[in-house]
């Protein structure tokens, strides 16, 4: 895992429902207001189904989406 | 070898081989603002492991050279593009003649040196009579409020940031003539998002940037950090000694 | 440019906080006294001698013989004694004087003459000496100091004076003594002369005779013509006036140096001299005292007494909306820097954070306006910013959307109602109890329009909307205007109704917009119709303290129909200190309690912390917001329609159940009333949701709708997109409605789905790769 602690081992703990199978740690591009982030997710190898953890979400998403809207 | 931000790991990793706010594609605006023609002598100031020398010398045809004092990063460009001439040297020293380089490139370097006007007057020196001097760097949109910033950690790309119009001056002290000023604090703020990212918020990476001093840290906001690009040029009848 | 400046300067003029005190304007040569003051109550004595020396002119000297026209201004003698500044300044000079840094002058090519040594050529030698002017002093006896010499050496030891004369010295001023001196020849050799006159007339201090005293300019002091300037004579009722003399010789020097670099000599000259002011300063709770007596009436003060007087000085200033607004007083500063603030680009045209917050968190309630002695309103700055910041794209996306889109879906289908009462072809009048108490006390709705209907003729209709407040405070005028042509239709279709709304704020809003409608407020019908308290309610009738929200505060006919029904229903009152046209928001007004949650609840704490009893107010949301900072808070209508048992304790109803309370209100009435069937719904609104109470509260703070919840619940299970956690087999998915995407943890029950927790953002995935 290279993305500084952004996910956790709980997060990991998530599996495919569909595909019944582990998420593998894989780089996402997420965007806001034009500026887009390619982040370290945990995701279905098969599917494409991507965890975004309430951590992230709440914490570091949260301070970025502000930043962005701040001019 | 000292330390400082660009070695630390989560930095480089955040902002890729690229170290600065806005990344190659600024470098391109600056590169097409400049003119460059193939066959130009271009140097990179502060070249670090090599992102901007090796696009230049590949997207616009220069004979390309990279300066940094870092001799690990030198050899990582080295590894990397060894058809650019890579030297291990100081911005103070430029160990190039008089009029010898085209253009010279100069991204968030000036903020972190001690001595700018020094620095310029080496770029000046090295430059051509109608070369170009290519500048991207922070500065400070509310520049009154950054006077406690003077006391920030060296190398770190805020130390000497200030406002536009001492920006300027400095320049013109220096012997140049601003053709192109652009604020370019988009890209800052992007670069900002991929920090928040990497340090986990902020506050966190203007800790490892800036050390604890809570006052340094406030002071940074009331300044407003911004970004700008720069084209410069030698004056005509005013070349520095 | 994009800053409208008229405005501006309008909003700056209005705000006086940063005019001067009166010591100050009345002081002719401004000295701070007011700061000075306050750094001697402080005991500071080098910061008070950094205070004078600023701007007065040998400080040593005038400090002590200052005859202070100052005291006769000083706003402290409306409550005893004024502050003896004049003592204290003696007191401050008497202590030792703090190095001064000398900066080196540009030496400047022309010489001024000074003729004469008194106070007024001295201060005129000290200010033109400053600047870097050569000066020569000719004193024509063997001493200097003219009538300064005549001052007891108590009143004014002669080593002050020497100390000022030597700081002259510093500053290349020259002295020749004991010469007479021959105006003309003077003249001749120096670029421009001051004619000091000490106090005294032409003929008996420059030796000349009557009949040569040239026309002297009053405001420039020249002799017109000439390059002699003439001042420091006789001042205003022939009384001597140390602070006068100094007053001519620093006009005299200002005048010199313009005349010296060829500038105008008039221009700009009005500020000079003793000014009025228009700082207000509200004596309010100031008690009477008295100056302190020193015990050394020769020696003056010591520096205890001077603590202890100076201790006495009120510190003038206005901040009178500061002092009843926790808003202004949480942001800081005042009005007039708010204005520049937002003016000076920060906000408008660069979208700052900071003052993006401040901007608002306002709660455009008009408070400050009513109480600022020249009518500032930070509503009408923070407003109009709101608007241009939209206008102008910089709006952060975030900072009112949920209001917005709250009240889109009030205005909408799944809420919004216009019926005649059952049996009527048209209504002669229309309840409009609005989308707050009809989200927060349903029954209460239907119980009001009931007896309506059975009190008022000519049939009673109902119309349940949003009145577009949320809009029109988030500075989003075109749909705000929309959704009142949307009302003033309904009206028209009703048959123009006489309107009874049961929210003041609906009221405020809609009164002045629908034009020709004649509008009341419910407590109006009460007390015409007749009403009497709830049984239950009889014997729950304390005193209590009573809120008036503030939107009634141009209203002024609510809050008294409202007094006059409580009257009636037995309920005795409380007069908070700031009610009426005083009276403060709770919280809620101008959307503060959406962009600024935590000072929105401070506010309504500060509130509620004003009387300890409960209180009674007449509004849905004042009650709500009051209620969610802890104060037991009752709505009138509780006392009719009391619903529970402890209506004051009734905790405030979340954003989700406001929804479910205003969908299933019109569902009831329309089934009950009109007989009409409810619509279809949607797969997702059926599906059923068990959420346990701290989910609840965290999906409220969260601004997460129980309806936002199900979508996501039911596109889960559609398409099966979701994620199985491997220990507790609970399922997490997401899904983006409109602008956020929510993730919800769940797990199938029996019937429906048991909620654990649910998250929200903005960020959207552009690839994955």
């Amino acid at each position: 895992m290279s993305d500084f602690g952004a996910v956790t081992e709980n997060d990991m703990l998530w599996t495919c429902c569909r595909c019944s199978g582990p998420l593998e740690v894989g780089p996402v591009q997420l965007s806001y207001l034009g500026n887009s982030f390619w982040i370290d997710l945990p995701r279905c190898p098969s599917c494409g189904l991507y965890l975004i953890p309430e951590e992230l979400a709440t914490g570091r998403m949260a301070e970025v989406e502000q930043l962005l809207e701040d001019k | 070898m000292s330390y400082s931000l660009y070695e630390q790991a989560p930095f480089r990793q955040a902002a890729g081989a690229e170290f600065r706010p806005g990344g190659l594609a600024l470098t391109e605006e600056l590169a097409d603002e400049c003119g460059l023609e193939p066959g130009q002598r271009v140097l990179d100031l502060g070249c670090g492991v090599g992102a901007t020398a090796s696009y230049l010398a590949g997207r616009w045809g220069v004979s390309a050279f990279g300066l940094d004092s870092s001799a690990r990063f030198i050899e990582e460009a080295e590894a990397h593009d060894p058809g650019v001439t890579w030297v291990l040297g100081r911005a103070q020293e430029i160990p190039y003649g008089e009029g010898f380089f085209d253009a010279v490139f100069c991204e968030c370097l000036l903020s972190t040196v001690d001595d700018p006007v020094r620095v310029l007057g080496e770029i000046h020196r090295v430059l051509r009579a109608d070369g170009r001097l290519a500048i991207t760097d922070l500065y400070l949109r509310n520049p009154g409020r950054g006077s406690s910033l003077s006391g920030l950690p060296a190398a770190t790309c805020l130390r000497g940031a200030a406002g536009r119009e001492a920006v300027v001056s400095m320049l013109e002290l220096a012997g140049f003539t601003v053709r192109v000023w652009r604020d370019r604090s988009d890209a800052l703020k992007a670069f900002m998002g991929r920090m928040v990212f990497a340090y986990g918020s902020g506050a966190c990476f203007w800790e490892a940037f800036l050390g604890e001093n809570e006052d340094r840290r406030a002071s940074i906001a009331l300044a407003r950090p911004g970004y700008y690009m720069l084209v410069g040029e030698p004056c005509a009848d005013t070349r520095r000694t | 440019m994009l800053v409208d400046k008229a405005r501006l300067d309008d909003f700056e003029y209005r705000c006086i906080q940063e005019e001067p005190a009166e010591c100050v304007a009345a002081c002719p040569i401004h000295v701070d006294a007011r700061s000075f003051v306050m750094e001697m109550a402080r005991a500071a004595w080098p910061e008070a001698w950094k205070v004078l020396r600023k701007t007065m002119p040998l400080p040593s000297v005038l400090g002590r013989i200052c005859d202070h026209p100052c005291e006769l201004r000083c706003k402290r003698r409306e409550r005893g004694d004024p502050i003896r500044i004049g003592s204290l300044e003696r007191a401050c000079v008497q202590t030792p004087q703090p190095d001064a840094k000398t900066l080196p002058l540009p030496r400047r090519g022309k010489r001024v003459g000074v003729l004469g040594s008194g106070l007024a050529g001295l201060t005129a030698a000290w200010d033109l000496g400053r600047k870097g002017y050569p000066v020569t002093v000719f004193e024509r006896a063997e001493c200097l100091g003219g009538l300064l010499l005549q001052l007891s050496d108590d009143a004014l030891p002669r080593g002050a004076i020497d100390s000022e004369v030597a700081a002259l010295e510093k500053l290349g001023v020259e002295f020749k003594l004991g010469e007479s001196f021959d105006l003309e020849k003077v003249r001749h050799d120096f670029d421009a002369v001051f004619w000091a006159l000490d106090g005294g007339s032409c003929v008996s201090t420059a030796g000349f005779a009557a009949e040569d005293s040239p026309a002297v300019d009053p405001v420039t002091l020249q002799a017109v013509g000439n390059n002699v300037f003439v001042g420091g004579g006789p001042s205003i009722g022939d009384e001597p006036s140390p602070i006068g003399w100094a007053l001519d010789g620093r006009r005299a020097a200002t005048s010199i140096d313009r005349f010296l670099q060829g500038a105008s000599l008039s221009a700009g000259r009005e500020k000079e001299g003793p000014q009025s002011t228009r700082l207000f300063v509200s004596l309010v709770g100031i008690e009477p005292n008295s100056a302190v007596v020193p015990a050394d009436t020769v020696a003056g003060y010591s520096l205890e007494e001077a603590q202890r007087e100076a201790d006495r000085c009120l510190r003038c200033e206005c901040l009178e909306c500061v002092k009843v607004c926790e808003y202004l007083d949480h942001f800081g500063g005042y009005p007039r820097r708010h204005a520049r603030a937002v003016y000076n680009n920060a906000a408008i045209v660069q979208g700052d954070h900071k003052a993006n917050l401040l901007i608002d968190s306002c709660m455009l309630c008009d408070l400050c306006t009513t109480v600022c002695p020249e009518d500032f309103s930070m509503p009408d700055l923070c407003l109009g910013a709101r608007r241009e910041m939209l206008e102008r794209g910089k709006m952060p996306p975030s900072a009112h959307e949920f209001v917005l889109e709250d009240y889109r879906w009030s205005h909408g289908d799944a809420f919004a109602l216009a019926r005649n009462e059952p049996g009527f072809d048209r209504s002669a009048y229309a309840f409009f109890p609005g989308c707050q108490l009809a989200g927060s006390s349903p029954g209460q709705v239907e119980l009001a329009y009931e007896y309506l209907r059975s009190g008022l003729p000519g049939g009673v209709g109902l119309i349940l909307d949003c009145c577009g407040a949320p809009a029109h405070w988030a500075g989003r005028e075109e749909v705000f205007d929309q959704g009142v042509a949307d009302l003033g239709e309904r009206w028209e279709e009703l048959g123009h109704p006489k309107l009874v709304f049961a929210c003041p704020t609906c009221l405020a809003m809609l009164r002045p917009r629908l034009k020709g409608a004649e509008t009341l407020f419910l407590t109006e019908v009460l007390e015409a119709v007749g009403v009497a308290v709830a049984p239950s309610m009889e014997g729950c009738r304390p005193v209590r303290a009573l809120h008036d929200p503030c939107t009634t505060r141009h209203h002024q006919e609510v809050p008294e129909s409202v007094r006059r029904l409580l009257d009636i229903l037995g309920q005795p009152v409380e007069e908070l200190t700031l009610s009426r046209e005083t009276t403060e928001c709770c919280g809620y007004g101008g959307l503060e309690a959406n962009a600024n949650p935590a000072l929105a609840r401070k506010v309504a704490a500060r509130r509620g912390g004003e009387s300890a009893r409960e209180f009674v107010t007449y509004c849905a949301m004042c009650r709500d917001s009051l209620a969610s900072a802890g104060k037991r808070t009752i709505h009138l209508l509780d006392l009719l329609y009391p619903g529970e048992e402890d209506p004051a304790g009734r905790v405030r109803p979340g954003w989700s159940e406001r929804r479910e309370n205003r969908a299933r209100l019109k569902e009831r009435l329309l089934s009950t009333l009109w007989k009409e069937g409810g619509g279809a719904l949607e797969s997702w609104q059926t599906i059923e949701l068990y959420i346990p109470t701290d989910v609840q509260a965290r999906l409220d703070a969260r601004r997460i709708l129980v309806e936002d919840v199900k979508q996501v619940v039911h596109h889960a299970e559609q398409t099966g997109d979701r994620l199985c956690h491997g220990v507790s087999g609970r399922f997490l998915a997401s899904y983006r409605p409109r602008t956020v995407t929510f993730w919800v943890e769940y797990s199938p029950r029996e019937r429906g789905f048991e909620i654990h927790n649910a998250y929200g953002h903005r960020m959207t995935r552009e690839s994955v790769s």
